[in-house]
């Protein structure tokens, strides 16, 4: 909401200047969002006479002007505008300035050789208007050196209000008016309209269809014959270019007027142009189509309401005119229509339509039932003094609105709501300021009727965020929360603190943390995915049609990126939801995702495969040896994203805990990697929420379990067949005494073609006495023996 | 006598110019070992008459004093030699570069709901979540939202394709359902935050189609405006490590708090640089407000005898006014050397006693 500071003053009487005015706005609740004040931006601009003009020797389209402001030396001035000449008098500003269309500094500086020591301006450069032909061509007796505010009279500066969509009163200079002097920076004025008599009988009715009561409650009309429909008064014109919208003719300007300035939208028909004697209220047919004023053509369904004469459609109520019975230079005879619609009819057909229009915004946040008289007595005088002519009775449909419900208000509810007392007198004092009706039924309590302009008022609690607003909130205190009376209670619970660690320990391990957003494509979405996945109805493009089924989605989209662009070794994690569809609904579950891609160059890493599946599965390990779990189960079950022969999946009986491995390399040219021949992308993704519950242990520590004896090793290395998981034979050694055995190492891996030698080092911690040399060998043929009746394995 | 005298006068040369173990050795034989010269000279003694004995044998244990100093020093500087040599030959050229063991760091959004939740675990606050698809009736309805109101359209939402016939599914626009899930679990008095991910139909250069909020909601039967100033501007002091931080408090409208208010903090832009607590210019940083009577409804307690408030923070906003990361939308670009420059180092863990900032 955009209005110049005169015409606010119609509506209020006040002599605060423009920063309290400001400030009282923004402290109300009708924040101040930008304050264009001419005389400010223009103070250097002065009135000036070109006193010597001739070519620039060097240039066909500069000239060379010899600027006089009145007194002093003429300035020199090179200027491109076809318009200069001898004689003229325009407007100058100095150097060391800015010019207020670019926001640049003005410097003086040589054009093709000569020195120029300032700018004559266009009006566009002052932002005035989009004039840019030509400097400004002041009248000969404009005063040289004068400021060209003055001159102009330039003092109107124009406020703008970001309105919150509870206060459609404020869309209107009268509604601002009125909470400013609710808010005590001056006196609400009288509206005082003159009458026009009624001086025919209206050639238009009324009729609202069955059906369509509740949508147009009420309406009135008024029809008018003039003597023509010139433009707008001057006035009226510059006020209407002051908050951005186009002078047309005076009847629609009115109309326009009318609604910035009491909040009540209205519009005019041309009679002549109407079908029929009655105009109805009533929802639009199938098929019906409106060409509208803004030049469309709408197809409308049987939700939208219309305003139809005896042959069709001629306009979107509360929304738009039709174009054809629109009012024009020749209009002679005009039906004037005032209606209250309801807010949802209104807000659903010109959502669907996607028509934004003064009346729509205000008729959505609700228009003042009781206004309707008013705007037609207030569009009466103006047509009638713009327009000349008479005007008819007041024709009428509907009913008229009930009385505004009185809310009861307790004093003490007041204070325990806001955490200060105020007075009921006070209370009562700023409730009246904003037209309220208050009755003190008691000590306790009052009975408030609001104004019918301020239908968001519903509730006691409304009442109270009213007074609170117009009293300050700056002058009620900061008072600190009491302290917590549950002082054994955490922050975080257990699940959520497990996260938190799991980051730390995955940034520990070299990943750097990124965030992608949720979306993906289609084709991403089933790369990643066996499951089908939630899409958007609406998606906001092409790309992020759909929620990605994992966090990898994302880090694979950025990983591909970020090594195009640098061609650096990649460590990258997230910790995400990833959503899938199922049967019922849709499922999100949290997940920790990671991918590695190129070894850093460095000497110790020259023969090294660097970020192979292992340095990922390392990752996986650390955080799950986090969460308790030291041994999980390596299957060979992974989803189809990863490489079938270089992945694996760790679980816990059945549930699977975590992915690791490469990805697939198909997978890997469709996200566009551009790798060297032999790197890899490696990657994993834990999942999360199949881990066991997180608990915080409140027991204490056992005590620490110390052995008086030494350990003893063995070395054992057994032949395998190239595809047998050799890592698996170290659960099958431990489990073959699970108290003497502490560890198992596979420390030598060596494989030629057809076998694999594969070397374990077994730890054996005798707990009582020492082991004997027969006691270790009948312990290492035990190993055997197992490991070579459970694997293909053979001792070598 | 003085024949064994010479001879150990020649023996302690050769000792003196030894130039290896070997040859040292040798002479120690020759001196200490089983027929070396000491060790003949003393068995010699007992054909010595008894009145020499003593004087020669005192002389013979000089002798076997001064033979044992000059092996033990030769031996020593023998031995200095070779560990010398030793180490030359295992010389490393220290000049290669080490391989340092990396360290990832943590994106702001992670460390800025530390730090709120760090603040709030001071004032008694337990984290709540919420799931990113919700239903249209907990992002809206429950929350006050009238339908076709144009608070309800502001939000841009994004809506779920194949949502269940008897809910319109929708991409959470705020965290504030979080208010009403949290109210139906945990019953008041309550005093939760709820970060997450939400979502708006909107992207251009200050506006990202996901974002991160911070929803906080204290219920219970005595919680007052006084009280979400105070509690807010105790935030506002320790999150941006300030004591002195210029707050107002503007009136504003959110369906589901009255009064509601937006809070600004003092700034000021000095050379495109941001200064918090300056007191040039105002900045919106949070929305805020008393819990409206149907919301506390929704939440199943009664609004007679529950009241509170509920607030609202952009962590993104937060992170860019602490830590001048200047664009929004790389937030979320995934790029790692963006958490580099702008990450934050998984050992500092924010904290009141250490800090919150690095």
């Amino acid at each position: 909401m955009k209005f110049p500071l005169s015409w606010l003053h119609d509506h209020l009487d006040s002599d605060a200047d423009l920063t309290t005015l400001c400030d009282t706005l923004t402290m109300v609740g009708l924040e101040v969002e930008a304050v264009d004040d001419p005389h400010k931006k223009l103070a250097p601009f002065v009135v000036a006479e070109v006193v010597a003009y001739s070519k620039h020797p060097d240039a066909n389209c500069l000239s060379v002007c010899q600027v006089s402001l009145g007194s002093g030396d003429p300035i020199q001035v090179i200027c491109g505008a076809p318009n200069a000449h001898q004689g003229m008098k325009s407007v100058f500003v100095a150097p060391g300035n800015v010019v207020p269309s670019t926001g640049i500094l003005l410097k003086s500086s040589k054009i093709r050789g000569l020195k120029s020591n300032g700018m004559l301006c266009s009006e566009r450069e002052l932002q005035l208007s989009d004039e840019h032909d030509g400097i400004i061509d002041l009248p000969a007796d404009a005063p040289g050196g004068m400021a060209f505010v003055d001159y102009r009279g330039l003092h109107d500066p124009v406020i703008e209000v970001a309105l919150t969509p509870n206060r459609g009163d404020c869309a209107s200079m009268r509604g601002i008016a009125r909470d400013l002097a609710a808010a005590g920076i001056g006196t609400l004025k009288p509206l005082l309209i003159p009458e026009i008599a009624a001086s025919f009988s209206s050639s238009q009715c009324w009729a609202i269809a069955q059906g369509a009561e509740e949508h147009c409650s009420q309406v009135g009309g008024r029809a008018f014959s003039i003597d023509g429909n010139p433009a707008a008064p001057d006035w009226m014109q510059q006020r209407l270019l002051a908050i951005g919208l186009r002078p047309i003719s005076a009847l629609v300007d009115i109309t326009n007027y009318i609604t910035h300035d009491i909040g009540r939208p209205l519009h005019v028909f041309d009679a002549d142009k109407l079908h029929g004697d009655t105009l109805t209220m009533r929802f639009a047919n199938k098929g019906e189509n409106l060409l509208c004023l803004n030049g469309n053509s709408y197809n409308l369904t049987p939700d939208d309401l219309v305003i139809a004469d005896g042959e069709g459609t001629v306009s979107l109520a509360g929304i738009i005119g039709g174009g054809n019975s629109s009012c024009d230079a020749n209009t002679r005879r005009v039906f004037l229509e005032a209606a209250s619609f309801n807010a949802s009819t209104v807000a659903r057909t010109g959502r669907r339509l996607g028509i934004d229009s003064d009346a729509r915004f205000r008729f959505e946040r609700k228009v003042d039932l009781n206004s309707i008289d008013e705007g037609i007595r207030y569009a009466s005088h103006l047509i009638i003094e713009c327009c000349g002519g008479t005007a008819s009775e007041l024709v009428w449909a509907g009913s008229s609105p009930a009385p505004v419900t009185a809310i009861p208000l307790r004093i003490a509810r007041f204070a325990q709501i806001a955490g200060i007392t105020l007075s009921s007198a006070q209370i009562i004092e700023i409730l009246q300021h904003l037209g309220c009706t208050v009755v003190a039924e008691s000590d306790a309590q009052l009975s408030v009727t609001p104004p019918s302009s301020r239908p968001d008022i519903t509730l006691e609690v409304c009442m109270i965020e009213e007074v609170l607003r117009i009293y300050g909130y700056d002058n009620v205190p900061a008072t600190s929360l009491p302290a917590p009376e549950d002082r054994a209670k955490r922050t975080v619970n257990p699940a959520q603190r497990r996260i938190g660690l799991i980051r730390r320990r995955l940034a520990q391990a070299g990943l750097d943390e990124v965030i992608n957003l949720s979306f993906v494509d289609e084709g991403v979405a089933k790369m990643l995915s066996e499951h089908p996945v939630p899409r958007i109805s609406n998606p906001i493009n092409a790309e992020m049609t759909h929620l990605r089924p994992t966090p990898l989605a994302g880090l694979l989209q950025s990983a591909a990126q970020s090594y195009d662009r640098r061609r650096a070794a990649l460590a990258m994690f997230q910790i995400g939801p990833g959503w899938i569809r199922s049967a019922k609904a849709d499922r999100q579950s949290l997940y920790a995702a990671g991918l590695r891609l190129g070894v850093v160059a460095h000497w110790q890493n020259a023969h090294q495969g660097g970020n192979d599946p292992y340095a990922v599965k390392a990752d996986c390990l650390v955080v799950l040896e986090l969460c308790g779990i030291e041994q999980p189960q390596l299957r060979r079950k992974v989803p189809k994203h990863y490489h079938p022969y270089r992945s694996g999946g760790l679980f816990l009986g059945k549930k699977p805990l975590a992915y690791f491995g490469n990805l697939h390399p198909e997978i890997t040219e469709s996200f566009g990697f551009k790798l060297p021949n032999g790197t890899r992308i490696a990657m994993f993704e834990i999942l999360l929420d199949n881990l066991p519950p997180a608990k915080v242990k409140f027991a204490t520590k056992p005590a620490l379990e110390q052995f008086a004896l030494q350990p003893v090793t063995r070395d054992l290395s057994f032949a395998l067949p190239l595809d047998f998981a050799a890592g698996e034979l170290i659960r099958t050694i431990r489990a073959v005494d699970k108290k003497l055995i502490s560890d198992v190492a596979l420390f030598d891996v060596y494989s030629d073609d057809t076998v694999r030698a594969v070397a374990y080092r077994v730890t054996i911690q005798p707990h009582h006495e020492t082991l004997t040399e027969a006691d270790l060998g009948a312990l290492c043929q035990k190993i055997v023996t197992q490991v070579e009746k459970k694997s293909p394995a053979t001792l070598r | 006598m003085s024949e064994i005298a010479s001879k150990v006068t020649r023996l302690l040369e050769a000792i003196e110019t030894a130039d290896d173990a070997a040859s040292l050795e040798q002479y120690r034989l020759g001196a200490l070992g089983r027929k070396g010269l000491v060790t003949l000279a003393l068995k010699s003694l007992g054909g010595i008459p008894a009145e020499e004995r003593r004087e020669i044998g005192q002389t013979i244990n000089q002798h076997k004093a001064a033979l044992q100093a000059a092996l033990e020093q030769k031996h020593a500087v023998l031995h200095a030699q070779e560990r010398d040599a030793q180490m030359a030959h295992e010389a490393l050229d220290v000049s290669l570069p080490a391989q340092s063991t990396p360290m990832g760091m943590l994106h702001p959004i992670s460390q800025i709901i530390d730090e709120v939740s760090a603040i709030f675990a001071t004032m008694g606050f337990a984290i709540a979540e919420g799931p990113d698809i919700e239903s249209d009736a907990l992002n809206f309805t429950a929350l006050n939202f009238p339908h076709d109101h144009p608070a309800r359209e502001m939000h841009d939402t994004f809506y779920m394709a194949n949502s269940p016939e008897d809910q319109l599914m929708v991409l959470r626009t705020h965290t504030s359902p979080v208010q009403v899930r949290a109210l139906r679990a945990e019953g008041a008095p309550i005093r939760v935050i709820a970060p997450g991910r939400t979502y708006r139909s909107d992207h251009d250069m200050t506006h990202s189609p996901m974002f991160h909020q911070i929803e906080g909601l204290v219920i219970d039967e005595e919680t007052h405006f006084a009280h979400l100033k105070g509690c807010l501007s105790d935030f506002c002091r320790a999150f941006f490590e300030l004591n002195d931080v210029p707050l107002r408090f503007r009136p504003s409208f959110f369906p589901f708090t009255e009064p509601s208010a937006e809070v600004d903090i003092g700034c000021s832009h000095d050379r495109g640089c941001l200064i918090i607590g300056a007191r040039a210019d105002w900045m919106e940083i949070l929305g805020c407000g008393m819990v409206h009577p149907n919301v506390i409804k929704s939440g199943g307690l009664d609004p007679e005898r529950y009241q509170g408030f509920a607030f609202g923070l952009g962590i993104e906003r937060l992170a860019m006014l602490k830590y001048g990361m200047p664009d929004l939308r790389l937030f979320f670009d995934g790029d790692p050397h963006w958490t580099r420059h702008y990450g934050f180092a998984p050992l500092e863990f924010p904290t009141l006693s250490r800090g919150l900032r690095p």
